[in-house]
């Protein structure tokens, strides 16, 4: 049986990574490399909010009954992101959506379920939570499969699930009237994987295939990441799935080329994504994981 | 590409290994570890195969030249069938191959949970399981009955240990390579959960060898205790380093474990990678 750590964790793993080239992305009066630590919110529009603090971001949309709102990042963080909600409106806490498994998003729910708020994931993060269970971890009151549209009121949001990618459990959380999408570690807008991309629980490979099924399906124009600053163009998303594109191509064509397995993460290079944040850095380590997909099919 | 790679990932174990002990890692050989129980194969990847008086049980093929050359490695011991042939876990390293034994007539068997991988990553030279299994199950041909057990999610969610009914060796595949850390850093193994299937394989007075996946033909109970001795430190060393307010890369820069474990293979190539792993797994939950 584990012992669980209580250590509060600010900003860990995939954006870890970024500590010294994501400040351009961010005001100058940022904090940390990844945001700032007091709650920042940016009005997207037509009810539509994004909150960062500690270096996380979410996304709340109020519509004429109430709020729904994505991960609570962590105890202290919710109550942040929960007194930001409460300068826009005063309307009841209708849903949580975590973006996927991972503690680093996932935990201090009770703040939002306190206000009454329904709690939703994808479903196949449920084993994930039974199996790693976590203190501050509020398990999810409903699970979706594919779609699940949340109403607020004439304010709606769409539960996606596309496959696996950085996780087998991500929801890519849509707003129709806004065109815009919450797309929660898969895609940092052109970054490429932090330290978290050498071994993540990621799926290399249907990670490409559920990028393109969502810009295939969903007309969204910009997206708001799960780090960082508030919005990217859409062109973010196609890029990061070039990318790892480009990563499974190259890693592939050394394995081809018969170099030697210890020397292929080194052999890589990816000139036309160098401007990418942390690709001197980690693209050696990126080049791993994939090694590993192809060594043994995970 | 497939055998390439099988090389490759051969000689990584090689470079990874450089300890004082000599390592072949191709040769294969069998070893008869009980009456009629064989360990097969060679460092770079090992099956267990079981000799009945109606067939043959075969596990991992491997490769399809490895399953070849264990066909022929077990033609030289029977003249019998083989039967059944049975996977220990879903990576590519050890289930492709098997179209040998499926052209005589072998039924393949998996844990259900093998499944959705396999649907996920399809592979032409993987055969898929005719038949899983839930959980335990003993698998019964002729005269011996082969003991499928299964421990919950370790080293991948679908891995199946082994044993003959009625002897004292345990097939557990990757769960421990004797005397080695292991690729420790792996994305679908959940270290808690290993350590608690090691703990509980430990306490088990039913066996005192056992065969891994990788390395010498059949090791000492003493050799799972090292591991998971290992895999104590390392975790406990990690959350000394967090619980410090270390934060990821200076965990990776300073992780030093006790001499006794230094002296395992892989341990230079793969403590810091390994402490990523329990690091994730303490912050994040998996």
């Amino acid at each position: 049986m584990r012992t669980l750590l209580r250590t509060p964790i600010l900003a860990l793993s995939v954006m870890l990574a970024f500590t010294a080239c994501s400040t351009a992305q961010q005001p100058a009066s940022t904090a940390t490399p990844f945001g700032t630590l007091s709650a920042v919110t940016t009005d997207l529009g037509d009810g539509l909010y994004t909150v960062s603090a500690g270096g996380y971001r979410t996304v709340f949309l109020v519509g004429d009954n109430g709020v729904l709102v994505g991960d609570p990042i962590s105890t202290p963080i919710a109550k942040q992101f929960l007194s930001e909600i409460r300068k826009v409106t005063s309307k009841p806490l209708l849903y949580v959506v975590y973006s996927h498994n991972h503690w680093d998003h996932v935990l201090g729910g009770q703040v939002f379920k306190d206000e009454g708020a329904e709690i939703w994931s994808h479903e196949a993060c449920l084993p994930h939570f039974y199996r790693n269970s976590h203190p501050d971890l509020v398990l999810p009151d409903r699970s979706y499969e594919q779609k699940q549209v949340l109403d607020v009121g004439n304010a709606k949001a769409e539960l996606l699930y596309h496959g696996p990618n950085h996780s087998d459990c991500s929801t890519h959380l849509y707003f129709p009237a806004q065109k815009i999408v919450h797309i929660v570690d898969t895609v940092q807008p052109y970054a490429v994987s932090g330290a978290g991309g050498r071994m993540n629980d990621s799926y290399p490979k249907q990670f490409v295939a559920s990028l393109q099924k969502l810009e295939d399906e969903v007309p969204f124009e910009r997206m708001v990441p799960g780090h960082g600053g508030p919005i990217a163009p859409r062109d973010a998303v196609t890029n990061r799935r070039e990318y790892q594109q480009g990563l499974l191509d190259a890693v592939k064509a050394e394995i081809d080329k018969g170099t030697p397995f210890g020397e292929i993460p080194g052999a890589v290079s990816l000139p036309q994504f160098k401007d990418l944040l942390g690709y001197d850095q980690y693209l050696a380590a990126n080049a791993q994981r994939i090694l590993i997909y192809y060594t043994i099919g995970w | 590409m497939t055998r390439r790679i099988l090389v490759a990932l051969g000689v990584f174990f090689l470079a990874s290994h450089a300890s004082a002990q000599s390592l072949d890692l191709f040769t294969k050989t069998t070893t008869e570890v009980a009456p009629g129980v064989y360990s097969y194969g060679a460092f770079s990847a090992r099956s267990l195969f079981v000799v009945t008086s109606d067939g043959v049980i075969t596990t991992d093929p491997v490769s399809a030249k490895n399953a070849a050359d264990m066909r022929a490695a077990i033609a030289e011991v029977t003249d019998q069938p083989v039967k059944y042939v049975v996977y220990s876990h879903q990576h590519w390293d050890h289930v492709l191959g098997g179209q040998i034994f499926k052209d005589e007539g072998a039924t393949f068997i998996s844990h259900e949970k093998c499944i959705p991988h396999f649907a996920r990553h399809p592979n032409d030279e993987l055969v898929m399981p005719d038949q899983t299994v839930t959980g335990d199950h003993d698998l019964t041909l002729g005269d011996k009955t082969l003991k499928l057990m299964y421990f919950g999610h370790n080293h991948g969610d679908c891995m199946l240990v082994m044993q003959v009914d009625g002897t004292d060796v345990l097939y557990i595949n990757d769960l421990v390579t004797p005397y080695s850390v292991g690729l420790g850093f792996m994305p679908d193994y959940d270290p808690g959960e290993w350590l608690r299937t090691l703990l509980e394989l430990e306490a088990r007075d039913d066996w005192t060898q056992f065969i891994g996946g990788h390395g010498i033909p059949v090791a000492p109970k003493d050799a799972m205790v090292q591991r998971r001795r290992y895999m104590e430190a390392l975790m406990a060393a990690v959350r000394d380093g967090i619980e410090s307010g270390q934060r990821l890369e200076e965990l990776y820069d300073t992780i030093e474990l006790a001499e006794e474990f230094r002296e395992m293979r892989g341990y230079k190539t793969h403590i810091r990678r390994g402490a990523e792993r329990i690091y994730h797994y303490y912050t994040m939950g998996w």
